[in-house]
């Protein structure tokens, strides 16, 4: 599996980051190793077993408070 | 002026079809159990109250798209809040829609993988589903558009088949009793069909490649219209078919499809709803996808978005895999979190630009003046953009 993810990783920057160099697109170069790297920084570890934490999980923490307080606002009983 | 980064255009009528797409490709499949969860046997009123909200995008969207024709949402934050706060709200909106696609794959790949087939990998239906999704999206959203019109027509009529050959297992008595703990559930019910109705509001990331723009709120208004009346049917449909179980099942709808059994000889027609669905879902990802990169170039000062689309691609299926580690925190996560967050990012935030934009006193540009008498000197100091920042 890991073999695969760097596989795919490096199709990518090799199928886009050649023409990008030879244009002198820098913007456009860094911004594609920022994602393939943001990419493999989560691919690699969880191939490997290592639990990478959710990015939704502070969203839930900040976002579901309003919910509730709003859903206990206007739903007087506690529904099941 | 802000550099085309497309160079492809679109009707209106590709607006009605993609943004119909948009909203019911997911919505009918996960949003018939988030809602019933709180509304019960009312959750056919869920879906008409969250019309408001959809036309009210739609509204906002395109008022903004009057007073700056030439950008898109991630543009527009540049336009009226300054460069520094505007390239930091393209980022957040980037963070945003990569999360929420990375979410949508996600849903897709649940749905394959609870219903047809448990024994494969996840990340085998989340590659998939990015690299065809990637594919369209490199197109440009012309291609994404006319992907669209070829399959929804096929969408919409297995939908509508679905719809007609379940009538015989309804019973309106299901529905019944109306409004028993008042309007409260209800309210609460529609913050999550509110959160998805207003994923129109993609439209305000492709409208200025739309050609007959003046066309495209009515448009816009029009979808958002017939997608109401086929959510509502739909909505109708799952209470009178399966009751008060629609609030525990997964797929409320798929469930209709697989009841149905006209004499004992057409049944099991729910192959043919799947395959239109993972089609018309694939279209909402490359919709998604094409707005999350065309964002992420915008926001990071770009010329070109097409090379952004595989490495975004990749990111996004990694993404999508660790998002949620099964598919009751994905509920968890659409039906508490989702209705505040998507209401924020889909409504809220663009309101505030348009009324900020209007107190700030942006007009319109007239009509044949092609952008140049936006008359307002914050405008004006800023009209070329740093070549390229990484």
């Amino acid at each position: 599996m890991i073999v695969l993810i760097l596989a795919v990783a490096g199709l990518i920057a090799l199928f886009e980051l050649p023409r990008l160099y030879r244009n002198q697109l820098w913007g456009e170069l860094a911004t594609v190793i920022l994602f393939l790297l943001a990419g493999l920084a989560i691919a690699l570890p969880t191939a490997m077993g290592i639990f990478v934490p959710s990015p939704i999980k502070p969203l839930e923490a900040m976002f579901m408070p309003i919910y509730e307080a709003i859903k206990a606002a206007l739903v007087p009983v506690p529904s099941g | 002026m802000v550099p085309d980064l497309d160079g492809g255009f679109i009707r209106s009528r590709q607006v009605f079809t993609l943004l119909i797409t948009t909203v019911l490709a997911t919505n009918i499949l996960f949003l018939p159990a988030i809602a019933a969860a709180e509304a019960k046997q009312d959750a056919w009123l869920t879906p008409v109250l969250a019309t408001v909200s959809g036309l009210a995008v739609i509204f906002v969207v395109t008022e903004l798209g009057r007073l700056f024709p030439d950008r898109n949402l991630a543009g527009y934050g540049e336009a009226i809040l300054g460069p520094y706060l505007g390239r930091l709200l393209a980022l957040a909106y980037f963070l945003y829609l990569l999360t929420i696609n990375a979410i949508i794959l996600r849903e897709m790949a649940e749905f394959l993988i609870a219903v047809f087939m448990p024994e494969t990998p996840l990340v085998v239906f989340v590659a998939l589903g990015a690299v065809a999704a990637a594919y369209a999206a490199r197109g440009g959203i012309e291609v994404v558009a006319r992907v669209n019109e070829f399959i929804f027509p096929m969408f919409l009529g297995a939908l509508l088949l679905i719809f007609i050959l379940a009538l015989p297992d309804a019973r309106p008595a299901r529905l019944l009793p109306f409004l028993e703990n008042g309007i409260g559930p209800v309210l609460v019910g529609s913050l999550t069909p509110s959160a998805w109705r207003s994923e129109t509001f993609t439209l305000a990331f492709y409208l200025p490649l739309v050609s007959d723009r003046e066309r495209a709120r009515s448009a816009g208004l029009a979808a958002v219209v017939f997608m109401s009346i086929l959510l509502t049917a739909d909505a109708l449909l799952n209470v009178m078919v399966l009751g008060s179980s629609t609030a525990r099942l997964l797929f409320p709808t798929f469930e209709v499809a697989r009841l149905i059994n006209i004499a004992n000889f057409l049944n099991r027609i729910d192959p043919v709803f799947m395959a239109l669905w993972i089609t018309s879902v694939t279209v909402k990802i490359a919709i998604f996808h094409y707005v999350t990169v065309i964002t992420a170039a915008q926001a990071s000062g770009l010329r070109e978005y097409r090379p952004l689309v595989f490495p975004a691609a990749f990111l996004l299926v990694a993404l999508s895999v660790i998002v949620f580690s099964n598919v009751q925190e994905l509920v968890a996560f659409v039906s508490k979190t989702f209705p505040i967050l998507g209401n924020l990012f889909q409504i809220l935030i663009p309101t505030l630009l348009l009324i900020v934009a209007l107190i700030r006193g942006f007009r319109a540009p007239r009509r044949g003046s092609a952008g140049v008498a936006r008359a307002r000197p914050a405008d004006a100091a800023a009209p070329g953009r740093p070549a390229a920042a990484g």
